[in-house]
């Protein structure tokens, strides 16, 4: 249950841990853009290298990323072994049957499933460093221009902060109610469709009286306690902008400014 | 905003990560009640407040809290599975607008707006499963497996919960008249 609140968070000291999320967010989506310029040795090095340092300065054990990239290694494998088979080019290095495996194949699925690792590996460290509650939070600051153009960005952070909290507590209660239900007799897992789907029927009905009870028990709490939205409101945690921050954007951007030169000169 | 509508978006947006907890055991495909809570949200909130419910969940999937059927996480942007998650928060939208516009408050119409956002829900999953395929993972599929996997095999299921949900919508609506009044929640 704790696993929920914390999301895929992992406590730590670390450089990467110590990032405002902000710059974190950035540099990501950044990073995440420019990997679909990348197209050569060199640049997917690149790439893969910077990749390889930020693992390593978030002194996270390697088995955190082996999880994050274990639910797409089947997706990997087949994406390879298609790329492999079907792309043609260069000089043929297998020809047996039915398999040709060209080299210039070889290198475009190995590019291809570089790409795929690269970018599962970047997401799955700037979530395993940070925790949900201070991405909302940073999500807020980075989206706060739009409240110009009447975009409830302070209420939309506010309600998944919210969410957050109320998803533990509904899922426990969930679990409750269906053991109850099955005590009484009610079976999900046996008999045609539409009886299954008449089932959830008795566990739907206790769930969202209780949660829209909660809901408004929240919303009273809320309001006894003076809340009036966005305007003069003091925070518990604040958001820092440290040095550090400022060189992982500086950073960021000569990296891209390189992958964008080798692309042009075709490094 | 009211603190009223506040806590009740976040709500939803809630239930629909509980919808994904509750698994009916169905040989070959996951079923899950997920798609429930986005006809609700958007019968219920309204197209507006539904709209933000829905985009508020996908939002704490992707920062990496375990909302979706399998686990969650910024990478998930990049599963060909993805595109239903686009189809949640426009389906929802869809539904609360059909609702809204029309004043639907028979049985069958309010099946058939939940049909429009089940189209929708399914329209984008099935688009953005054909062009990942093709463009991500340079592994293009035919349109006939994609619609026999992202269509034909998970729409039984969601068909029987569309008319379910009609029914809870039909029941309940009436009772929470004001609630969708004025994009604000109002309940006594």
């Amino acid at each position: 249950m704790n696993n929920l609140i914390i999301g895929q968070y992992f406590p730590g000291d670390s450089y990467l841990h110590r990032l405002d999320p902000r710059s974190k967010l950035i540099s990501v989506f950044i990073l995440v853009c420019i990997i679909f310029i990348a197209n050569s040795w060199t640049t997917y090095g690149m790439l893969f290298l910077f990749t390889c340092i930020s693992v390593m300065a978030s002194k996270l054990p390697l088995r955190f990323i082996y999880r994050g990239l274990k639910p797409i290694f089947f997706i990997l494998l087949f994406t390879f072994i298609v790329n492999v088979l079907s792309m043609d080019g260069g000089k043929p290095l297998i020809d047996y049957g039915v398999i040709h495996i060209t080299s210039g194949g070889l290198v475009f699925a190995i590019f291809i499933t570089l790409r795929i690792m690269i970018i599962v590996m970047i997401t799955t460290l700037l979530t395993l460093t940070t925790p949900p509650i201070s991405f909302a939070d940073g999500i807020e600051v980075l989206f706060s221009p739009l409240k110009k153009i009447k975009v409830p960005v302070h209420e939309f952070a506010l309600m998944m902060s919210i969410s957050l909290r109320f998803i533990p507590t509904l899922m426990e209660e969930t679990d409750k109610i269906m053991k109850a239900q099955a005590a009484r007799g009610s079976d999900l897992s046996t008999g045609p469709l539409r009886q299954r789907i008449k089932a959830i029927v008795p566990l739907l009905v206790p769930l969202f009286v209780s949660s829209f009870k909660r809901a408004d028990d929240l919303a009273m709490a809320m309001e006894s306690r003076g809340y009036r939205g966005d305007v003069g409101r003091t925070r518990l945690r604040e958001l820092k902008w440290s040095s550090c921050d400022s060189i992982v954007l500086v950073l960021v951007t000569f990296l891209v400014m390189a992958l964008i030169l080798m692309r042009i000169w075709g490094i | 905003m009211k603190a009223k509508t506040i806590s009740y978006v976040a709500l939803f947006a809630a239930l629909t990560a509980i919808g994904a907890f509750i698994k009916i055991p169905i040989p070959y495909i996951p079923f899950t009640l997920q798609i429930l809570a986005v006809y609700l949200a958007g019968a219920l909130l309204g197209p507006r407040l539904g709209f933000l419910s829905q985009l508020c969940y996908v939002l704490i999937g992707l920062i990496g809290v375990p909302v979706f059927t399998d686990g969650g996480g910024l990478g998930y942007v990049f599963k060909p599975t993805f595109g239903y998650l686009i189809g949640y928060v426009l389906g929802a939208y869809v539904n609360g607008w059909l609702i809204e516009r029309f004043r639907l408050s028979s049985i069958k119409s309010i099946f058939l707006a939940n049909l429009a956002s089940l189209i929708t829900v399914y329209l984008f999953g099935c688009v953005w499963l054909y062009e990942s395929m093709k463009w991500f993972l340079q592994t293009p599929i035919s349109v006939y497996h994609t619609l026999l996997y992202g269509f034909i095999l998970p729409v039984p299921g969601d068909l029987l919960l569309c008319a379910l949900c009609s029914l809870i919508i039909y029941q309940v609506r009436p009772r929470i008249a004001q609630f969708v009044k004025n994009k604000e929640v109002h309940v006594q």
